[in-house]
């Protein structure tokens, strides 16, 4: 008669418990605080080069304006571009917001076999060719100067990337996988929850934060072409008053803007996903 | 461990042709076998010749264009045992602990936490993977990935096993451990395993009986019955009577 064989297998280290949402939060907090210091450092460059411009071709103030004067404005004028960033700031979340809502549900009906799936597909390639900057003046003819047409042309311009890539990653889900489901005996919605949700994340993630990328830009042009609030509307207004010191004061918020929100969207992502490869030790 | 007589699994005359217009290709043609309850029966064969679909379409994984497929297991009425299946890629879940993703088949039959948690850390004992339960699956080698995926389909203490080449992907080294490892765990629990493989030692050293099938299209060339008592150490199949089996073995599947 022969003993059962185990082959004993010591782990490397003391097993530790998954690690708690807290410290997965404080974690991609740290690694924020570094990102932005690179940035930081980053910024200090573009600033110095600015600067040297400036000073090497001797440019008026209404061609290209001394980094000082810029940062001077921010600061005595902070009222008023904060009073026109808000409404951008409210544009930008909220057409992201509904972009993700739809996008990803689209992405996975998109990402399923069928005629239903790919006429889907179809009119989301239309929509995202047709240029829609072309027709932006007449969403304010069609919804009014409110939030209406904004949002909308926000939404047309961003959710196109999450829909895209949460279809590439739903779709690439392996086939042994999908037969674990089977076997299982998994219905959709458990198979979405534990299997093909988690699957596309990191795909469903890049897509989320290219369309970070674009809805503080997105909603700039909607505010360009018409409106009465916003940053769009203050930039074109400060050029045509060759208050060129304050616009760019304006654009730095912009930018500034634009990485506040693809930061947020990156943190989310770190948390969300701590088993990404990115991030695997060694 | 001795064979029941009533059939656990049985396939009559199955064919099953993929590819609907155009190009059609023959992957089973009028095969038939039986699993009976509590053995262990190979599926050996070249590639392609659909030992791997034989098993699918007992799985459930794939329609048969003809003949009958007799499954039975009851999934209705308890919550445990049933079917399972190992695949050859251990498809792990890596946003999931080794712990959750052997708890994962249990949670699909509604068992509750603390009895999953139970009955998974058990059986990770069992394969020898306790001090890892909090670990993902990627930070874990090949065969301790395998072994996860045997304690995983083992903790709905299923009546019947499908293994599709389940150890192809490991090293020659791993692949031995592994066969000893699943050998004893099958000696323990009554169930029956269906097994397909191109090793013809780890087809000797785990089955009651081994089927011999030819190149595509897949026919059951001959039934072979393994003259090895149990439990077997992994030097049985060096015994006369195993090495006269494999010598039958190659004598028929290199005349095709």
């Amino acid at each position: 008669m022969s003993e059962t064989t185990v082959v004993e297998l010591v782990p490397d280290e003391v097993s530790q418990s998954p690690r708690p949402l807290g410290s997965r939060v404080a974690a991609a907090l740290l690694h924020l605080l570094i990102r932005t210091a690179i940035t930081v450092a980053v910024i200090v460059v573009i600033v110095l080069l600015w600067w040297a411009i400036v000073e090497v071709f001797n440019l008026p103030a209404t061609e290209l304006p001394p980094p000082g004067s810029v940062l001077s404005d921010l600061h005595d004028k902070w009222s008023i571009i904060w009073a026109q960033a808000t409404p951008t700031i409210i544009e930008s979340v909220a057409g992201y917001a509904i972009s993700a809502a739809l996008g990803v549900p689209l992405g996975y009906v998109i990402s399923r076999p069928g005629p239903i799936a790919r006429s889907l597909n179809t009119g989301a390639v239309a929509l995202q060719i047709f240029p829609k900057i072309a027709v932006a003046p007449l969403f304010l003819v069609w919804f009014g100067f409110g939030y209406a047409p904004r949002i909308l042309f926000i939404v047309l311009m961003s959710f196109f990337p999450i829909a895209l890539n949460a279809a590439a990653g739903f779709a690439s889900m392996p086939l042994d996988l999908q037969d674990l489901g089977s076997i299982l005996g998994m219905g959709p919605w458990a198979r979405i929850r534990h299997l093909q949700g988690p699957w596309a994340l990191p795909q469903i993630f890049t897509g989320l934060k290219i369309a970070a990328s674009f809805a503080v830009i997105a909603a700039l042009v909607s505010e360009f072409s018409g409106g009465t609030q916003g940053l769009g509307v203050l930039i074109v207004q400060l050029e045509a008053n060759l208050d060129i010191s304050l616009m760019f004061a304006a654009i730095v918020v912009v930018t500034v803007l634009g990485f506040a929100f693809y930061g947020v969207v990156s943190v989310l992502e770190m948390i969300a996903i701590p088993w990404h490869v990115s991030r695997r030790r060694k | 461990m001795t064979a029941t007589a009533t059939p656990v699994a049985t396939l009559g005359d199955v064919s099953v042709v993929f590819g609907r217009h155009g190009k059609q290709v023959v992957a089973l043609d009028r095969i038939s076998m039986q699993l009976r309850g509590d053995e262990v029966v190979s599926l050996v064969g070249p590639s392609g010749c659909g030992k791997s679909t034989s098993l699918r379409v007992i799985a459930g994984l794939a329609e048969p264009t003809g003949g009958t497929v007799q499954v039975n297991v009851d999934r209705k009425t308890r919550a445990l045992g049933g079917l399972s299946m190992m695949f050859q890629s251990p498809s792990l879940l890596d946003w999931r602990t080794v712990l959750g993703n052997v708890m994962l088949p249990l949670e699909q039959r509604r068992i509750g936490r603390a009895e999953a948690r139970e009955r998974a850390e058990h059986l990770l004992e069992r394969v020898g993977l306790a001090d890892f339960r909090h670990r993902r699956p990627y930070e874990l080698s090949g065969g301790m990935q395998q072994r996860t995926a045997v304690a995983r389909a083992l903790v709905t203490e299923p009546e019947v096993l499908l293994l599709d080449e389940p150890f192809g992907a490991l090293d020659a080294i791993t692949r031995d451990q592994m066969c000893v490892l699943l050998e004893g765990l099958v000696e323990e629990r009554s169930m029956s395993v269906l097994l397909v493989t191109h090793s013809m030692s780890e087809a000797i050293m785990l089955s009651d009986r081994i089927l011999v099938m030819s190149g595509r299209p897949g026919r059951v060339l001959e039934e072979l019955s393994v003259p090895l008592g149990r439990p077997r150490e992994i030097g049985n199949r060096l015994d006369d009577s195993a090495r006269e089996l494999e010598a039958r073995m190659l004598t028929l599947l290199a005349l095709r």
